[in-house]
């Protein structure tokens, strides 16, 4: 059994298309309910744990930068740690994600 | 390497009583420094000093999640069941470890920020508090 890093991202910048109030609302019970499901089947390696949308990013030689890194359009909304066997297992468990509604991504990493 | 837990941890109260928040540590490096500069002997006192530095915040108990490594592969998994190899890239740039550390508040989790040794290598530091 190993570990696995999933990180979801999505464009929080981009007005066009961002989420209506409502379309949130659901789209964020969409969330509850899939935690839960991992939680249910035992999957997660550490419990939720939801991050504010400010942040602040530190580089050497520029002074901190407000809200999450967002070098490109998307941004870190949140992250989870797994257990599966493997990739494949992983990716499979990640197939019904709901950051896929808003065009988001699940960055998949292997513990070591 | 197994550090002791800090009293935060055990006794979730004091965390409380503190009123400390949690706050994500993400440390990202650029593929191109990784790929070119680094010798051998200037990874082995990166990590010297980065091991310290780790160890410094485990035992003041400022660090709530144990530093983890991992893979420089990964997959991205987009909607339409699109997989591609990772790491995921920001401009060169791609996310290496996270911690989790405990401080007050923005201010006092950037101070503790600054002095990561990540910045040696041209990496950068995300932090952001737990709601």
């Amino acid at each position: 059994m190993k570990e696995f890093l999933f990180l979801f991202r999505r464009d929080y910048k981009t007005p066009e298309v961002q989420p209506t109030p409502e379309l949130l609302k659901q789209h964020l019970e969409h969330w509850q309910i899939w935690f839960e499901g991992l939680a249910a089947k035992g999957l997660l390696a550490r419990p939720i744990q939801r991050w504010d949308g400010q942040g602040k990013v530190l580089e050497r030689g520029k002074s901190p930068v407000n809200g999450p890194y967002a070098e490109i359009k998307e941004s870190i909304g949140g992250m989870i740690i797994i257990n599966a066997p493997d990739y494949e297992a992983a990716e499979k468990i990640a197939l019904d994600c709901p950051i896929f509604e808003l065009n988001g991504t699940v960055e998949i990493r292997m513990g070591l | 390497m197994f550090y002791r837990q800090p009293l935060t941890f055990r006794f979730p109260y004091i965390k409380k009583i503190m009123s400390l928040n949690e706050f994500l540590f993400l440390f990202r490096r650029k593929t191109e420094a990784r790929d070119k500069t680094i010798t051998p002997e200037k990874l082995v006192s990166f990590n010297s000093r980065w091991n310290d530095w780790i160890k410094g915040l485990a035992i003041t108990g400022q660090l709530s999640a144990q530093l983890k490594h991992w893979d420089l592969h990964g997959k991205i998994l987009r909607s339409g069941n699109i997989v591609t190899p990772g790491p995921y890239l920001e401009n060169d740039d791609y996310i290496e470890s996270f911690i989790m550390v405990y401080a007050a508040d923005y201010q006092e989790a950037r101070e503790i920020a600054e002095s990561c040794p990540i910045f040696e290598l041209d990496g950068s530091v995300e932090v952001r508090m737990a709601i």
